[in-house]
């Protein structure tokens, strides 16, 4: 089925064009400072390391709101760029991580992050631990998407 | 110009940037996050700006809060950028992508220093305001376009750097 999709007619208009693929690319990385730049702020606030006059709910939401921006913009642009190699991309093992990783991140902030920031002030502990699991889970996503398109 | 440059790339660090193992993989990697550290939170202050989020934070505190992350993300930037500037200077030079991109570094810096010398003067009076001023909020819009180019110059001039135009 994806070496179907690697021989549609839209994956060699995607791979054999430079030009599309390099678009395709740098809208991916706008789609990547807003996910992340989000994922950041939304850490450091749960963290508890800055922004600590401004309750965590109203990081947390338009933290989301950011993200969700990014994430369809990454979304669509990564499934482009997928197309062309998807047979390939599906093998690989690093890029199984970073899908991976994308969905423990994202289960984490709309499951656990977004619940515990609304409980108010009363739960720092958790909001740490939230925190740092948040962020570990992005950075990861980040590095292993790092990692196969500069290793592959 | 390019013999300046081409002797540049022609030095040790140059020389090491392109040609170790893992050098010039290192150093994109560096470049890449650090940009959410440095425009990342550049971007977080804009939507401030704005009116967009962190509305209950004077703007002034949400500038004091975000700006030393973005500083310590700028040093890096520029760091890592300098690196694989030396190894691949002269490409760079003739890129298109590349000089668009300097020059909007170059009005996102002069927009910032707008806004703080001119429009932030005025601040006392709105700082506490969930929306302000026009003038603000231009200075946050203009930002966010600006960096947008920057990032999209960024990976364009690398996949097209080296291929024929």
């Amino acid at each position: 089925m994806l070496e179907a999709l690697q021989d549609s007619w839209l994956a060699h208009e995607i791979g054999e064009s430079q030009m599309i693929t390099a678009s395709l690319s740098s809208l991916h990385l706008i789609g990547f400072t807003l996910v992340m730049s989000s994922a950041l702020v939304s850490g450091l606030r749960m963290l508890g390391v800055t922004l600590r006059e401004v309750a965590a709910i109203n990081v947390i939401r338009p933290a989301t709101r950011a993200l969700l921006i990014g994430l369809s913009i990454s979304a669509v642009t990564g499934a482009l760029l997928f197309i062309p190699r998807a047979a390939g991309a599906a093998a690989n093992s690093v890029f199984r991580l970073k899908m991976t990783l994308l969905l423990g991140a994202l289960v984490m902030h709309f499951a656990v992050t977004r619940r515990v920031a609304s409980r108010g002030a009363g739960d720092t502990a958790a909001q740490r631990a939230t925190g740092a699991v948040g962020l570990a889970l992005w950075v990861g996503v980040a590095l292993a998407g790092l990692a196969f398109i500069l290793l592959e | 110009m390019l013999d300046i440059l081409h002797r540049l790339e022609a030095t040790g660090v140059g020389t090491l940037v392109r040609e170790s193992l893992y050098g010039f993989q290192i150093l994109v990697a560096i470049h890449v996050m650090a940009l959410v550290l440095s425009v990342g939170m550049i971007l977080w202050f804009d939507l401030r700006l704005l009116g967009l989020a962190l509305g209950s934070a004077p703007v002034s505190r949400v500038y004091r809060r975000l700006i030393p992350w973005a500083t310590s993300g700028f040093v890096v930037m520029f760091s890592s950028g300098a690196l694989l500037f030396t190894g691949f200077a002269s490409a760079a030079y003739q890129s298109p992508f590349f000089r668009i991109k300097v020059s909007a570094l170059l009005l996102a810096a002069a927009n910032a220093a707008f806004y703080h010398l001119v429009t932030e003067r005025g601040g006392r009076s709105w700082d506490s305001a969930a929306t302000p001023p026009a003038a603000a909020r231009l200075a946050g819009l203009v930002s966010m376009a600006l960096w947008a180019t920057v990032i999209l110059c960024g990976r364009l001039m690398a996949y097209t750097m080296y291929s024929p135009p």
